[in-house]
This record gives structure tokens, sequence and C-alpha cells, in this order.
């Protein structure tokens, strides 16, 4: 089985490069990455505005030893900014990255039909572009109950993909992240998405707040089994179905900016050395490689 | 400042008392803070029975030879407020001073007493007069009871902040009794952490270091243990720095004792069937790994500030 991480915020902040963030996971003990597109990257890691960008990334993969498993466009709402989810899917087929993980677009106070609506075209029109370059996209379990999503359960992503005919570019990517902040009972939900599931993200959290508290406090991004999502129940559920991807690391703790806090910039405290991130990701990866000690895929 | 760790909220994973102290030196902590909490729930518990102290000496040897000593503990458990509860724990809590003198344990930290629909009056009269039963036996012992800052701001418990927690001080009035400040439970009441250790200065004498990410607007009872995580230092929004600065200022020398929680004990998302399976709890090597780095983040703080003691 593999095990692939992403580029997370945590990285960022050291003011790493690219070249450097591919070593530390690297060196951190994996093998496989979930490369990123989002805005938070456009200025190293940019979209494939300039030429000769997908060579120098795929250069920058092969000097690494490090081969990309799984993209995320990230950060972006398509209803709004559609061309830059184009762009990226463009961008992944350019790095020949097959599996490429998309946002959904919501409207403050949007109905679920709006909500469809908006969507399935959208989906439309994205499946075009991931036609051309050969990449089928991974819809997710999307937003806490406080956006207005409503892509919550398996059902609901199911129900999309039915609506476009269940084309062969569409499936799914599991969240175990964002269905621990909808507080969704992983078993069933895994079980109803089965074959459709084509990546893992792995995170965790303390579940969904009661009022629209700051988002942060939702979706934490803390090591696996380090809250309170129900890990058995998300190994069986992937055992079950036969899940046979990649296990992504999505962590994004310990938080190394406090953004809440009144922290000032230069607070020795308010930046986790990056010592500790280094062994709190190699730690994450022993978590995942007991999890499938625990519960061996076939 | 010496780095110890509590035992209380670690469970599971590095084992019963002793296991836990070898697996805990193991992962760099010399010093503990000693657990009654929980272990001394019950009429049979060791400490209970008439051949006490022998158990305790028992203990202090098994901890000298493991290499681990006990600079701070944690009394038992219980409501001292509740009236079917106050005698029981009374006892309890005198039988604890006294184990601490055995195990040569300077500071003892207890939970005060607050009921639902308890003025501030009537809590800092019920505690005081509770506070006072216990001095002959601190004078006997020599230990000093630290009273800790508990509940958030809608329950009855009034120490929340430096200010509330002075008044009860000054009403005991005695200098065996004195304060431990919890940066977790300070974080939940929405109290400021630099002015409450400020305003405890020489009265603070014991440390819970633990983090989390602020209260929950709700009421406490339903989601209690969503907000008082128990985290390790430097994973919440708790502004460490604003600690350090204060405990350098009032010439802080108790202990900087960790009260991190297992993850995932507190979560009330699973049932008792859970139990047996394979990913309920971590394995002790995960554990192990965790609880080192836990060590050198703490150990990172106080090198930071120039405070930590061998």
């Amino acid at each position: 089985m593999f095990i692939s991480a992403a580029v997370s915020p945590i990285w960022k902040e050291y003011g790493l490069s690219e070249t450097q963030c591919f070593e530390e996971l690297k060196n951190c003990g994996f093998n496989y990455i979930d490369y990123d597109f989002s805005p938070a990257n456009e200025c190293e890691w940019a979209l494939p505005h300039e030429s000769g960008w997908a060579e120098r990334t795929r250069g920058l993969f092969e000097k690494s030893g490090m081969a990309p498993a799984v993209a995320h466009v990230a950060g972006y709402n398509p209803l709004y900014d559609e061309p830059s989810v184009h762009k990226a899917v463009l961008g992944a087929g350019m790095l020949g990255i097959k599996n490429v993980v998309i946002p959904l677009g919501y409207a403050r106070n949007n109905t679920r039909r709006e909500y469809e609506s908006a969507n399935l075209s959208y989906l439309e029109r994205l499946l075009g572009t991931a036609q051309d370059v050969d990449v089928t996209l991974l819809i997710e379990h999307s937003g806490s109950w406080i956006k207005p999503h409503y892509t919550h359960h398996a059902i609901e992503l199911n129900h999309i993909m039915r609506k476009l005919g269940d084309p062969e570019r569409l499936k799914t990517n599991l969240n175990v992240a964002h269905m621990g902040v909808a507080e969704i009972r992983p078993y069933t939900d895994i079980c109803l998405l089965g074959k459709s599931i084509r990546n893992v993200d792995l995170a965790d959290n303390f579940g969904g707040m009661p009022l629209a508290v700051d988002p942060e406090r939702e979706e934490l991004g803390f090591a696996p089994m380090m809250g309170y999502i129900d890990y058995d129940r998300v190994m069986q559920g992937l055992v079950d179905t036969g899940y046979d991807g990649y296990f992504n690391l999505r962590m994004n703790m310990p938080r190394v900016f406090n953004k809440q806090s009144t922290y000032h910039s230069e607070s020795p405290l308010r930046i986790m050395p990056i010592e500790f991130t280094r062994r709190l990701h190699v730690w994450s990866r022993h978590i995942i490689e007991t999890m499938l000690d625990a519960y061996p895929l076939a | 400042m010496k780095l110890s760790v509590s035992r209380s909220s670690v469970w599971n994973e590095l084992g019963d008392e002793f296991d836990f102290y070898r697996n805990i030196r193991a992962c760099g902590f010399r010093y503990v803070d000693y657990d009654m909490f929980s272990p001394m729930r019950t009429d049979d518990a060791p400490f209970l029975k008439d051949d006490w102290y022998k158990t305790a000496n028992g203990t202090r040897e098994k901890m000298e030879k493991i290499g681990v000593r006990a600079l701070i503990a944690h009394a038992p458990a219980g409501e001292p407020a509740n009236p079917d509860m106050t005698e029981k724990l009374l006892w309890r809590t005198q039988r604890s001073i006294e184990v601490c003198a055995v195990l040569d344990i300077k500071n003892l930290v207890y939970h005060p007493g607050g009921l639902m629909g308890m003025t501030q009056k009537d809590y800092l009269n019920f505690n005081t007069s509770y506070a006072n039963r216990l001095l002959p036996t601190l004078e006997k012992t020599g230990v000093t009871l630290l009273l800790e800052n508990v509940g958030r701001w809608d329950e009855p418990y009034y120490c929340h902040d430096a200010s509330e927690m002075a008044d009860l001080i000054n009403a005991v009035n005695h200098p065996l009794y004195q304060a431990c400040l919890d940066t977790g439970h300070l974080s939940l009441a929405d109290g400021n952490q630099y002015e409450t250790i400020i305003g405890l200065g020489q009265h603070l004498k014991g440390l819970h270091v633990q983090d989390n990410f602020g209260s929950l607007p709700v009421a406490s009872t339903t989601r209690m243990w969503r907000q008082d995580l128990h985290l390790p230092p430097l994973m919440g929004h708790i502004d460490f720095d604003e600690v350090m600065l204060a405990l350098k200022q009032i010439g802080y020398t108790g202990a900087f004792n960790l009260e991190p929680e297992s993850p995932r004990c507190g979560c009330l998302l699973y049932d008792d069937n859970q139990k047996g399976l394979p990913l309920r709890h971590m394995t002790l090597d995960l554990a192990l790994e965790y609880y080192s780095c836990v060590h050198d983040i703490a150990k990172h703080m106080l090198d930071t500030y120039g405070v930590f003691e061998e």
C-alpha cells in the first residue's frame, strides 16, 4: 500500500522552496507526494502559466525521488473562479498526475437545487478538460454544516455522479477529516462510495462545532488517531470495499502560526521549530503503517 | 524549572502505575505528578487501607529504583460540596496529604467544591471551611495544598482568575494553602494567562500545563469533553510566550508540570464495544514516540526562556 503526504501549510511557513519541501517529506519516509494547486502556491508552485513549468516540476519530482500520487485543487470556489480549476486540471495532466481532487462550488445561502444545478454544469465542463488531459476528477465530502454545501454525505456525492451518468472520469476522494467535521458515521459512507474511492486523505479533528465558531477550530489537521475520528470504522470500511489506492497524509499540526492568540511576531514560541514538525510527520507515518498493519488491505 | 508530567490524564498506552514510570522515563521525563485523582475514588483503594503506610513506602522505593521522582500530586477526585461526598472526600484528601509526606511530595493539587446555584459568598464560605479542616494535616506533614482553577465562566466555581483565587487563598490565609494554575482551564474560562500568573505571584506553586482551542459557546455540560482537550503545549491556541514570560517575571520555581491527555481517551463518540478494537488507542511504540516528542517540545519551551533545570 502506498503512503503519500501533502506539502501542507506547515512547511510553507518555514519559507522552504518547493525542492526543500519535497526533500523534507522524503526524509520523513514518504515516497509519494500530494501535489498542491492552491492560491497559496501561486508564487513558486505556480499554475502552469510559464513555459517550462511542467518540465521543471517533473525534474523536481525526479531529483527528490518523490512520485506524485494525487493532486489537490484547493482554496478556489469554482462558482467564482472556475478558470483556475480548469488550469490546475490541465497542469495535473502535464505532470502526469492521474487523480485530481477538485472543489465543489457554493454560494452564500444557495438552496440545495441551486447548489446542485451550478455544480452539475461546472462538472460537465471540467470533465471535458479532464478528458483532454487523461485525468480523473475526484469529488469529496465538502464543508462543515455551517457552509451551504449539500455534499456532506456519500449519498449526495453518489447522487451527483449519477446525475452526470456515472462518468469514468468522475470518482471520489475519501476526505476522512471532512467526514469528522460533519460527524458522519464513516463505515456506512465508505460502503456507499465503494469502488468510486480513488484516494484517501488522512487527518484528524474533534468534530464539528455546535455554532458558527471559527472554522479553524474544526478542520484542525491533527495526525490520524489524535482526534476523535473512528479510524477502526474507517479502515474496516476500506477493507470491506476492497480499497487499494493511496493513503495520503494531510497534516497541519501543530499550528505554526497561532492566528487566534496574541502572539507577537517576535514571540519565540509562536512557531514550532522545524525539528518537531519533522518528528511529528515521521510519527504520523508510523501511525498510518500501524493502521495498515491492523487492517491489511488486499 | 523541572519538567514533570501528570499520569492522571495519560491512560492506557503507557501501562499501569510502575510501567507508566518506566515508560515515561524512557521518553525523557525524570519527574512526575503523582496521581491520586482516580486511584482513590473507591473505598478499597490501597492507600485507604490500614497498611497504607507500607504501601506508600513500597511505592517510594519502586519509584526511586525506576529513577523518577514526584514533585507534585493530584488529590482524590470528587465534588467536596456534594453533601453526600464531603466527609468521605475530606478523609481521602487527608490521607493523600499523608501519602505525599511519605513520598516526599511538597505540593498537592485539589479541586475546590462548587454546586449549581451556589452564590460566590456561599462558595467562598464552604471552601474556606473545607480548607481549614485540612490545615491540621498540612501542618503535621509540611505539605502545601494547592487550589486549582477549575470551571468555565458559566459554572459555579468562583476561582476562574487570579483575583477569585486570591479571595479564597486570602480567606484561608495560611502559608500551606497556595495556588496551582491550569493553563487549559484558564483558556476555557477566557482568562488571560499573563495577567493571571502575575496576579497570583508568589502564591503560584504548581502548574498544569495543557493546551486547547478555547471555550465553546454552549453549555459546558454538553460538550465539555470537546473543550478541555488536554493537548500538549503549543498544539492549541494558548499563547505560551505569555505564560513563560510571566513565570519568569514572578520567579516561579515550581515544576513545569505537563498534563497532556492520551489522544482519544476523552472521546465520547465511541461505544464500549469498541474498546478491544486495534485503533481505539495508540500502541506502546507510537505512544513512546509521541511522549518523547512532547517532552522535547516542553524542554524547548523551557530552554528558550533559559529556565530548564535538570
